[in-house]
């Protein structure tokens, strides 16, 4: 518990500092100012630095005017700072609330080694699993997960081992990110997850015993197949960390629909599940690819650093 | 939420002692019981399960675990019936099936009761649930006359 206290904190702090660093790369138009404006500092002409102003856009308006930053005079001369024409600012028409980015906005898969830290904590069950997730307006990520799970661990004062056999499960749900109009670095999410597993578990060491007949049983229950069906609710947090490479966290709460079994027993460990403890942490690494990023356009900046050479 | 097994770890089927109250236009009644032994046949040590000393309504009565029936006497002590030797057989008959109850609760028995029979001498009937479970229920109405 403490284990996942520290890594908890430590992934919080990782976020945290990533968000600092990528703060410049925000999306809105100042900060793709400021991002120009680093790009392009040199001694001989000094574009001044201004600190970025966060922006979260709330309404889109088709009908509003285009506003232009000028980067240059009418002489051709850079400007010192871009200057932006106030005249075309809050002419919101029609507003409404719509996403900003593309509807199929890239993909990402990941893979989640929460359990891989907690082994190394003692923890004798285990669930690895791959995610793949669809960027849809960079809103909603229909999501597809397959994993493989495994138990084996006999618990204090009690009369069994459990061995559950390693066994598929399969997840599909979808993450709702709340910053979808904001930039792609960042998601904030929501979600939900249906899962499935059919596994097996044996129950090995058994000892049963009457102090009144005086009478002791060892037995050993092989191989009980399950189907389990369950589902997950879950919120986390995605921060890329360089390039494509992303990390995050999310925190899941566990409803258990249905265990189809012939067998009387409840089984304890459910692959994709975990055991009793309705939450649990998940720790992923992702890498996503086609992803749009509202960034400055190159050929603006070429143009600028042709301007600047000459 | 506490465990089903919280009050009764092992199987251990429950019974409770019952008269029907015929003032009483045929209630069934609790019934306290002291002078009486309650033991099992085939016990290894010829042990006593219940040696009457106290008053009791209700009784744990452990089934063999390694045999499909279990065999309790009731030998009534009250002072007239005892030199009588007066006692009351009840044959108990069912499956075992294994099965992990939950992680704390460990792997016990549920017994499947396929049959109760009893002699007559003070008993008049038992009433039975079907399955004894670690639930801790009264799995055995016991009436007496």
């Amino acid at each position: 518990m403490r284990l996942r206290l520290s890594i908890y904190i430590i992934f919080s702090l990782i976020s945290f500092f990533s968000y600092g660093a990528n703060f410049s790369t925000s999306m809105n138009d100042s900060i793709a100012i400021d991002s120009i404006a680093l790009g392009i500092s040199n001694d001989s002409t000094s574009i001044r630095r201004q600190s970025p102003k966060r922006i979260t856009p709330v309404d889109i308006d088709d009908a509003k005017p285009k506003t232009v930053l000028h980067y240059f005079d009418k002489h051709g001369e850079p400007l010192e700072t871009p200057v932006m024409f106030l005249a075309t600012l809050d002419t919101i028409t029609q507003p409404k609330s719509k996403p900003v980015y593309p509807t199929l906005n890239g993909f990402s898969i990941g893979l989640n080694f929460a359990d891989a830290i907690m082994m190394l904590a003692g923890q004798k069950h285990q669930s690895f699993d791959l995610s793949a997730d669809v960027s849809l307006w960079n809103w909603i990520f229909p999501t597809a997960e397959v994993g493989i799970g495994y138990a084996n661990f006999t618990p204090q004062y009690n009369n069994y081992t459990y061995i559950s056999h390693p066994s598929f499960y399969t997840k599909l749900g979808f993450n709702y990110n709340f910053l979808y109009k904001s930039d792609t670095t960042y998601q904030l999410y929501c979600g939900a997850r249906i899962g499935y597993s059919n596994f097996r578990y044996s129950l090995r060491n058994v000892t049963i015993s009457d102090s009144y007949w005086q009478e002791n049983q060892t037995l050993q229950l092989n191989k009980i197949p399950v189907h389990a069906l369950y589902g997950e609710i879950l919120g986390g947090i995605k921060v890329r960390i360089v390039k494509n490479f992303s990390l995050g966290w999310n925190a899941r709460y566990h409803l258990k629909f249905k265990n189809f079994s012939k067998s009387a027993s409840t089984p304890i460990f459910i692959p994709g599940y975990g055991t009793s403890s309705p939450i649990n942490i998940n720790f992923s690494a992702y890498f996503t690819f086609g992803e749009k990023r509202n960034t400055p356009d190159p050929e603006i900046l070429k143009s600028i650093s042709k301007k600047l050479e000459q | 939420m506490p465990d089903e097994c919280a009050e009764n770890r092992v199987t251990t089927p429950l019974a409770g002692f019952y008269y029907i109250d015929a003032s009483k236009g045929n209630k069934s009644e609790k019934l306290e019981l002291d002078s009486i032994e309650v033991y099992g046949i085939n016990q290894p040590g010829d042990s006593i399960l219940f040696n009457g000393k106290n008053r009791i309504s209700q009784l744990y009565i452990p089934f063999r675990i390694d045999n499909d029936t279990t065999k309790y006497v009731i030998r009534y002590l009250y002072k007239d019936l005892a030199a009588l030797n007066l006692r009351d057989t009840l044959t108990f008959i069912y499956t075992r099936q294994p099965r992990l109850v939950s992680e704390t609760c460990g792997v016990s028995y549920l017994f499947d009761i396929q049959k109760v029979a009893n002699t007559n001498m003070l008993i008049d009937s038992v009433v039975y649930t079907k399955v004894v479970s670690s639930k801790p229920i009264e799995n055995f109405k016991i009436y007496f006359r």
